[in-house]
């Protein structure tokens, strides 16, 4: 338990991934994949993709070797090597994400051959073996994201497992908007799951948002209940209840931090910081860094206390902010400068991130990075 | 010792030949005892003429036979090599070439909102492509806007491509922090449009269909701005000219703003009088904005309805319920007629 402020009380954490059966009625065979847009991961070694253009997420049980205590060999110009090994120059080849099987430690890329728009999905092993992963014959649920009121979705910005439920936000290509699905678990081939709009107080903009749609998210609990915790561009960190909702509810989101404006977020994850607490990390892609840079690149990382989470005085408007003007209003969100560069990231375990950061010539070198 | 022929290859101890059974499919087969001897296949590098690494393949071993089937497409136009290792550390190649499947250039079919006037909050634009476009992050980089004294906007775009299923159709977005009002975006860097100024849209040659081919030529749309629209979609300002019993007439549907032509298509439906959905045919007029209906059976002598779905928008990303740049905290603006009834004219 801790405690923060003078009255407020509050337990939280990011939610188990142990919690809560993944499958339960798959099939076996090849999922029809029409386009991947992103790839994430429950538990059980259930690897989450996201398809917007099939409007579904399919979750594939992998097979991966127990985690190793083998140190990763970092490899530069991975995006050059993948082209390599899929047969194309590195500008036909791109990294679409990248994301860390939970029980196993290994990462596994969403990949897109560009000359004819084939998606592969490929892991690599700690020895720097990069594996092509076959989908051609695996155990598998497919679930329509369906669109609820009308809005076709055609694009998934990120999946994610929350206790025991499969949470994913989408957006369709003409409204801008923001939708979010739940499926509860465990996850039967072709349930569909329910389709929720949310609202969110923009801190930035303060003004509520209903079409801002969420670029990434994360589990999160609060004394007990169920949370997703999402950024969105320019860059509130909201909190988002998402126990006991009925079927078409819209979620209130609660915004608790702000960022900064002209940034985009792209990656985020919690972990225990040795003997400082729980923390969150959100990598992001700032749109007028040529302007305003916070760093020698478009690409950084923030880091902040999970504890800023559970504040219920410092909510919405009174939300803590990065800057006051041009100064860090709060010691507890920083630049986490080891990051800057960092396109793609995941947690590989509570003090090591594994990362794809901006190298020479215009390269992706996969590196680890000590989790400040 | 290397040797490298064209498809087949030839050493007193092994064979190695490709079996192409499509241009871009092929299978390798390695004529060999040696038990111990490895396959690959490799992308040439067309100027060091070097071997990439090996690329994904499944290679099965049979009595006396290799045979490996890559696991990828091979790509047009590109050369790749099989590589067979032998034991004894001698090495035989053999080459293949896939002929290039040659792209057509692609166009620029249409873009809109289409040249005229548009509200300065405009939110996107939509540009279609005769085939499938080369999707990445980069595109971006590919579409400006510039101003009437020919200066470039800096960063108009909210960079999150936004495709069509068919790749043929991209939504660009201008950031909406740029839009609305009191954000700090637009503070800091300023509306991307002014009203009553003239734009271009501009993208350029060097943008490439899914097949790698440039558009080859500089494409330009011109664009004017007027005053920026703040007021939700009301339909009840609309005017509908209804079209005649028994024939298969438009319902036109003449608006009081230009609405997004791309939601119009799913947005506008006609409902029969006991609410069963009536198949139509969308056409939004470029030119002049009215919307046309056009019913795939003949109207009836019957009360039809035509219902305006929550997620139409104007150019400005208004809907019947909110305006795009909304402040939930004050009273919300009553929400614009979501059905507009008509009956077929009964003509003599």
């Amino acid at each position: 338990m801790k405690t923060l402020g003078t009255l407020v009380l509050f337990i939280a954490s990011i939610s188990p991934l142990t919690a809560g059966k993944v499958l339960e009625q798959t099939i076996k065979g090849a999922p029809d994949i029409g386009r991947i847009d992103v790839v994430s991961f429950a538990p059980e070694n259930v690897l989450l993709i996201g398809d917007g253009q099939k409007a579904r997420i399919i979750a594939v049980k992998v097979s991966d070797a127990p985690r190793s205590e083998e140190a990763f060999e970092p490899i530069k110009n991975l995006n050059s090597e993948i082209a390599g090994r899929l047969g194309v120059p590195a500008e036909d080849a791109e990294i679409l994400d990248l994301a860390v099987n939970p029980e196993s430690g290994i990462p596994y890329l969403a990949v897109r051959k560009q000359d004819d728009k084939t998606y592969v999905i490929l892991r690599i092993q700690p020895n720097r073996e990069i594996e092509l992963v076959s989908l051609s014959d695996v155990e598998y649920a497919s679930i329509p994201m369906l669109n609820g009121d009308g809005a076709p979705i055609s694009k998934i910005t990120d999946v994610v497992w929350v206790g025991d439920r499969l949470v994913a936000a989408g957006r369709a290509s003409d409204a801008f908007a923001s939708k979010i699905f739940a499926v509860d678990g465990p996850i039967d081939h072709d349930k569909p799951g329910q389709v929720y709009s949310a609202e969110t107080y923009h801190i930035s903009h303060r003004r509520w948002e209903t079409k801002a749609p969420m670029s990434v998210m994360i589990p999160y609990q609060e004394n007990g209940k169920n949370y997703i915790v999402g950024a969105f561009s320019c860059t509130p960190v909201v909190k988002y209840p998402i126990d006991d909702l009925e079927p078409g509810a819209k979620i209130k989101g609660i915004s608790m931090i702000e960022l900064g404006s002209g940034n985009r977020p792209i990656d985020m994850f919690a972990y225990d910081a040795e003997g400082a607490g729980s923390s969150i990390l959100t990598n992001t892609f700032r749109f007028h860094h040529e302007k305003r840079p916070f760093g020698p690149s478009a690409h950084l990382a923030f880091r902040f206390d999970e504890g800023l989470l559970g504040n219920a005085e410092k909510v919405n408007e009174q939300a803590t902010r990065r800057l006051d003007a041009s100064t860090p209003e709060s010691e507890r969100i920083e630049i986490a400068e080891p990051f800057h560069g960092v396109v793609q990231m995941d947690r590989l375990n509570q003090k090591t991130a594994l990362a794809l950061r901006e190298g020479e010539g215009g390269g992706l070198d996969l590196v680890t990075i000590a989790l400040p | 010792m290397i040797l490298a022929v064209a498809l087949a290859a030839t050493l007193a101890e092994a064979v190695v030949r490709f079996v192409v059974a499509a241009p871009a499919k092929v299978e390798v087969i390695a004529e060999t005892g040696d038990r111990d001897a490895n396959l690959s296949i490799h992308r040439v590098e067309p100027k060091t003429e070097e071997l990439g690494p090996p690329i994904f393949a499944e290679v099965k071993s049979e009595a006396n036979r290799l045979r490996l089937k890559p696991r990828i497409s091979l790509s047009g136009g590109a050369e790749y090599r099989a590589v067979l290792q032998l034991s004894n550390g001698k090495r035989i190649e053999a080459a293949y070439k896939v002929p290039r499947v040659e792209g057509t250039v692609p166009q620029v079919t249409r873009i809109e909102p289409g040249s005229g006037v548009v509200p300065a909050n405009l939110l996107k634009f939509y540009v279609y492509f005769d085939q499938p476009m080369r999707e990445g992050r980069a595109i971006f980089d590919h579409f400006h806007l510039v101003d009437d004294a020919g200066m470039e906007i800096e960063a108009p775009w909210r960079r999150q491509e936004i495709w069509d299923h068919e790749v043929k159709r991209l939504t660009l977005l201008i950031h909406p922090g740029r839009i609305k009002q009191g954000v700090n975006l637009r503070e800091e860097l300023g509306p991307v449009l002014k009203p009553g100024s003239q734009y271009r849209l501009v993208i350029d040659p060097d943008l490439r269909s899914a097949r790698g081919v440039e558009l080859g030529k500089l494409v330009t749309h011109e664009f004017a701005t007027g005053p920026e629209i703040y007021q939700i979609l009301d339909p009840a300002t609309w005017e509908l000219v209804v079209p005649g019993t028994g024939t298969t007439e438009p319902l036109s549907v003449r608006t009081d703003r230009p609405v997004d032509h791309a939601m119009a298509q799913w947005q506008l439906n006609v409902l029969s009088e006991d609410h069963a959905p009536i198949r139509t045919t969308v056409v939004v007029n470029p030119q002049s904005g009215v919307i046309e209906l056009v019913p795939a059976d003949p109207w009836r002598e019957a009360d039809y309805f035509l219902e305006i779905g929550e997620w139409l928008e104007d150019l400005a990303g208004n809907t019947r319920l909110r305006v795009f740049d909304t402040d939930l905290s004050q009273p919300e603006p009553k929400p614009g007629l979501s059905i507009l009834n008509f009956h077929p004219e009964t003509r003599s």
